[in-house]
């Protein structure tokens, strides 16, 4: 299975992906959970594309490609940006603070649900273009929020 | 599809205000929802505890969630407390995800919820 979506760099936009997704997997009764966890995070994923990839520039664009085999479900996101540094152990740090005692509350979330829905993530460069990707796996998922 | 903004309307009850949100809870829900009112102020003498029914929204991403943040804030400055109903089980699990559940109550229907006021 592949797929893949050349988006506009606008807000609003990642839901063409959302809408895509939810239709593909319907037939997957018993993954559900897991299809609204692939759908947030490649939502969060083009979203950090937009705004801190793309700086909201309107000539650029974010790719998203899916690339599926059996359960295992891969999404690469991919802007025009000079990327981030990003490392799971940074995103767990984040998801430990409470949003009750964060003073920086307005910023980060995204990144943190990524990390927390996705099975692994990982970030590089390909061409010059700075991706991330997230790898899911179609099964029911313990989560320890 | 793509544009959804959030619509608030407001209900009084006895004991509370309910906030019956409709479409989506994301960057341009900001300024309609966190400038509804002064929150750091509470409410109502009498009803002030905010109900928040989350029943027609559809998405919420992580500008949402922030939006959230600092409205629960604001309510708790004001000594209002918070309770939200309607979330799906996914927008509730994000909720807890990011340590909302610190600041306000999920319940599941407003049933529920107004028995907590």
């Amino acid at each position: 299975m592949h797929k893949r979506w050349r988006l506009d760099t606008q807000f609003g936009q990642e839901k063409i992906v959302m809408a895509d997704i939810k239709q593909l997997f319907s037939a997957s009764a018993p993954f559900n959970e897991r299809v609204d966890d692939m759908m947030t995070a490649v939502a969060e994923a083009c979203l950090n594309a937009f705004e801190h990839g793309n700086q909201m520039r309107a000539e650029a664009h974010v790719l998203v490609e899916m690339t599926g085999q059996n359960d295992k479900i891969l999404f690469r996101v991919t802007d025009e940006g000079t990327g981030f540094p990003y490392s799971p152990a940074m995103a767990r740090e984040r998801a430990a603070v409470p949003a009750a005692k964060n003073d920086s509350a307005d910023r980060g979330w995204g990144v943190m649900l990524i990390n927390n829905l996705a099975d692994s993530v990982r970030t590089g460069f390909e061409n010059d273009r700075f991706f991330m990707e997230m790898h899911f796996l179609l099964r029911e998922r313990v989560h320890h929020a | 599809m793509l544009e959804n903004n959030l619509q608030i309307s407001i209900r009084e009850l006895e004991r509370c205000i309910i906030l019956d949100l409709q479409g989506d809870l994301n960057i341009q829900a900001e300024e309609k929802l966190l400038r509804l009112r002064d929150w750091e102020k509470g409410l109502v003498p009498g009803k002030n505890h905010l109900l928040l029914n989350f029943t027609d929204v559809q998405y919420i991403n992580s500008y949402g969630i922030a939006i959230l943040i600092r409205l629960a804030r604001a309510c708790a400055k004001g000594g209002c407390p918070i309770t939200a109903y309607g979330l799906t089980y996914h927008y509730a699990k994000l909720l807890r995800m990011v340590g909302l559940t610190n600041l306000l109550r999920i319940c599941t229907d407003q049933e529920e919820a107004l028995r907590t006021v």
